[in-house]
């Protein structure tokens, strides 16, 4: 409405579900309020957008000194299944989408999303790997270019 | 010289304490030695059993695991984050479970485990009947029947922890759990109130007033101007929904560029309808669920924010949800 050229540049580096909601619903949001938004993906922040790892991102509650379990329990094996699949399940009952959704609805509300090229090569991914809704696979400088006087996001 | 040997014979007695001192202390410091030694040993040990568990896990040897999982879910489905805070209250007690776990006994089980991994080649994929036909293994059957026992710990200690009390949690969030949507039902007249609040000047105080209630879609904000008799707030929301007409929509739709055929009206359609029937004004989440719409076909009909744009030409509150 009255906000023509707000852009909205969001760089998504770590790989968790809890780490990768928070991009994609300000992204979401920010189409929501006809801002312009751009997500770059980096790091582990590739697997939201990687096919065989989208549907499979776990919650890390080891090392989180907000976390409810002590760090000793939650580094047990399995433990992150457990914490992503009751957060998973506090999710649907919000009714929020899932990543791969997430991702769909980004693309169709007109969010751009792009893979990091250094991170890619690192992971050794090819475009192939990932979802069909990321446009393009760019370096930062990239970004940057694309992203030009947008307020950037760093998650 | 009596009297002065006594002290002597106390200083000497004093002496020999303080060796026996020493040689305590001395084996108190082995005893130390021992454990800070044992220790590193110890977290090897864990190390390597979480190597092996995580190399099962990648190989998919967890499948039953996971199956048992779904049961363990059902434990823990009475738990939310009220709950799970009162995990981190028996920090104690989570401690014990873990020492538990370093016994020898358990790593030797670990070990065993990774074994089992080793010798995977011989293992086949397991399927429905696989696994009925495995539970007439005995050495399966002791292993389900621990992890049964272990099971009914758990289920246990988890009633013990829904039914003990706590301070002002338990009675609150079963509500909002149970229906969030409808939580957020206005009165079944809301719109009078802020018709009758629409004084100039009033206009922030209805908007920012309202802490805590950014998902909660409910009432719609005060006038901040009136236009031909129809109150606006200081976005361009319809300050009483009643007030609405298609005319108004049409106008509306008018100065902002946007041309009312039909698929817009259909969207326009249904979010009041929402509106009316839950108090809730919709999301795009929402409109592309109730209308069959895809999202992309909305942003293509109305490109700057869809979601807010339908709300304000239905006469609605303005949506205020996340997604």
């Amino acid at each position: 409405m009255d906000t023509p050229d707000r852009k909205i540049a969001i760089i998504c580096s770590h790989g968790g579900l809890d780490e990768v909601y928070p991009a994609l619903i300000l992204a979401n949001a920010a189409r929501q309020s006809g801002i312009d938004c751009f997500v770059f993906f980096t790091f582990w922040g590739l697997d939201a957008i990687t096919e065989s790892k989208v549907d499979h991102l776990h919650v890390n509650m080891a090392g989180n000194p907000t976390s409810p379990l002590p760090t000793m329990i939650a580094g047990l094996p399995g433990m992150e299944s457990v914490a992503a699949s009751m957060m998973k399940r506090k999710m649907e009952e919000l009714d929020l989408p899932g990543a791969r959704e997430f991702i769909q609805i980004l693309d169709d509300s007109g969010a751009e999303l792009y893979a990091c090229e250094l991170a890619m090569k690192m992971f050794g991914r090819t475009k192939a790997d990932l979802l069909p809704q990321v446009r393009d696979v760019i370096t930062a400088g990239d970004f940057y270019d694309l992203a030009d006087g947008a307020q950037i996001i760093f998650t | 010289m009596t009297h002065e040997q006594t002290p002597l014979t106390i200083e000497d007695r004093l002496d020999r304490i303080a060796t026996d001192l020493a040689y305590v202390a001395e084996r108190q410091r082995r005893m130390e030695e021992l454990v800070d030694e044992m220790m590193p040993i110890a977290k090897q040990a864990m190390g390597v059993a979480a190597e092996r568990l995580a190399a099962m896990e990648t190989q998919g040897y967890f499948r039953f695991g996971r199956a048992a999982m779904t049961v363990a879910d059902r434990v823990v489905e009475r738990y939310d984050q009220e709950e799970l805070d009162a995990f981190a209250a028996n920090v104690s007690t989570l401690l014990d479970t873990v020492r538990a776990l370093t016994q020898p006994e358990v790593l030797a089980l670990a070990s065993e485990a990774g074994e089992v991994v080793q010798n995977r080649d011989r293992l086949e994929p397991l399927g429905v009947f696989g696994m009925v036909r495995a539970a007439g293994d005995q050495d399966v059957q002791r292993g389900m029947a621990t992890m049964m026992e272990l099971l009914r710990h758990v289920g246990r200690a988890a009633d013990r922890m829904a039914n003990s009390p706590r301070p002002a949690s338990k009675a609150t969030p079963a509500a909002p759990k149970a229906a969030p949507r409808t939580v957020a039902r206005p009165a079944a007249e809301p719109a009078p109130v802020p018709a009758k609040r629409a004084i100039p000047g009033t206009g922030s105080s209805g908007k920012f007033a309202k802490p805590g209630a950014s998902c909660k879609p409910t009432a719609p904000g005060a006038a901040a101007a009136t236009l031909d008799g129809v109150g606006y707030t200081n976005d361009g929301f319809l300050s009483d929904p009643t007030q609405w007409t298609r005319e108004l929509a049409e106008a509306m739709a008018a100065t902002s560029g946007i041309q009312l055929e039909e698929a817009r009206w259909k969207l326009i359609g249904f979010a009041r309808q929402e509106w009316q029937e839950t108090g809730v004004s919709p999301n795009i989440r929402r409109l592309t669920a109730g209308t069959g719409m895809a999202t992309r076909d909305i942003y293509a009909l109305f490109t700057k924010a869809p979601g807010k744009t339908i709300a304000r030409l239905a006469g609605i509150p303005k949506p205020a949800g996340c997604i």
